[in-house]
């Protein structure tokens, strides 16, 4: 046992969660979740000064109409509303598209768990998949961040250590895909090992994993359909 | 990669579509057939020495070269595995009873259990091939370290060749069971 072991545990055992979760709300509701937070993700690094731009707008209007520009002074309201800043300025602009993206994944899961999306809503293979699938995709946008509670003072370290993650100018997706990369090639090399401890028995441990195999597809047939009767 | 391993492992992966696609209730039935096949040819070879008296029955009584009587005796094993192969696909399905998981994770069964077969059909091949020496081309070069780790764990290598009649067994026990 080293901490390679420790690391896949914590890599099976996330996933686990996020499988079983999937399981629970069914493939539909998961799927919502899925598209949604990965699109708005797309979205707002792509176009996400759109969204700075139309918030400022807001924050001007209101600071307009605070100041009287649709009934009184047009000149003070107009003196008003160059003076007022950006509500977001350019070093908010991070956070606050980031705040857009949790907000949509909340409600993304609130209106995918509603009776009406529910309905018809199957817990089968898929939902396994698209949980999993929003487990991976969040650990990619959240781990950056959470890993600074871990490491306060030293950010520098944290993106070192998640490599090419939410840098900027970063393809918007380019993290799932290092997180998907780096999770099954480190599932891969830990099966590398278990092979490499067959070696001495390496036959054997073909036989007994293909009979087990084997074994357990041939029992779902028989606990899953019913049996015709015989003539 | 050189190009052995990439005939024999693409035999092994057309196997498994077809597997995939036929679903995983009627490949048990294969797989059963096929490891019966894999026990016997070893036992026939290793045990009842048959490759040594095929060898033996291309010089002394045809008069062919030892090259030649070889390639006679890998063709023996080549149409056994051919007959066996055809035969358990187009003749009478020996399909296990009851209802496949539904997808995505019966596909991913049924394409497993089909590898399971690729590995006993296309594993055979090659064991043979490799034994007489690749007669069917002109094979110069040494084999890959990949070529020479596959080998290694090809279904006729186990200390065994009974060893395959357990995981049939047990299907069997299976199939039957009320």
């Amino acid at each position: 046992m080293n901490v390679q072991t420790e690391i896949l545990i914590a890599f099976v055992l996330y996933l686990i969660i996020f499988t079983w979760l999937g399981w629970r709300r069914g493939a539909r509701a998961e799927l919502i979740v899925l598209l949604a937070s990965v699109f708005g993700w797309i979205v707002l690094q792509e176009r996400g000064s759109i969204f700075v731009r139309l918030t400022n707008f807001a924050g001007k209007f209101i600071t307009l109409v605070r100041a009287g520009g649709l009934t009184g002074d047009q000149d003070a309201a107009l003196a008003a509303l160059v003076k007022a800043p950006n509500i977001i300025t350019e070093e908010s602009t991070s956070a606050y598209l980031f705040l857009l993206w949790a907000i949509l994944v909340v409600l993304a899961y609130m209106i995918s768990g509603r009776k009406g999306i529910s309905k018809n809503n199957k817990a089968d293979g898929w939902a396994v998949i698209w949980g999993a699938l929003n487990g991976l995709f969040f650990a990619s946008v959240l781990l950056p961040r959470l890993a600074t509670l871990l490491v306060p003072t030293a950010t520098a370290v944290a993106t070192a250590t998640v490599p090419a993650i939410d840098a900027a100018n970063e393809a918007p997706l380019r993290g799932f895909a290092t997180v998907l990369e780096s999770g099954f090639s480190f599932i891969w090399s830990n099966i590398e090992v278990l092979w490499g401890l067959t070696e001495a028995n390496r036959s054997m441990a073909i036989v007994a994993a293909v009979t087990v195999v084997l074994a357990l597809t041939a029992i779902s047939l028989r606990t899953s359909g019913t049996k015709k009767s015989s003539s | 990669m050189g190009p052995i391993e990439y005939v024999f492992i693409t035999i092994g992966i057309i196997i498994g579509l077809i597997g995939m696609a036929r679903g995983y209730q009627r490949e048990l039935g294969n797989t059963v057939i096929f490891l019966l096949m894999v026990a016997a040819l070893t036992i026939l070879d290793q045990r009842l020495f048959l490759t040594d008296e095929l060898v033996r029955i291309g010089t002394s009584i045809i008069g062919l070269e030892k090259g030649a009587a070889n390639f006679v005796a890998m063709l023996v094993y080549y149409l056994a595995v051919i007959v066996v192969a055809f035969k358990s696909y187009s003749g009478t399905v020996f399909a296990f009873e009851g209802k496949q998981i539904p997808a995505p994770l019966g596909t991913l069964v049924a394409l497993g259990v089909g590898l399971v077969n690729g590995y006993l059909v296309a594993g055979t091949l090659w064991y043979y091939a490799d034994k007489f020496g690749y007669p069917l081309v002109e094979f110069t070069s040494a084999l890959t370290p990949v070529a020479q780790a596959l080998i290694k764990v090809l279904p006729q290598t186990v200390d065994s060749p009974l060893l395959w009649i357990v995981p049939a067994a047990l299907l069997m026990i299976i199939r039957v069971w009320k």
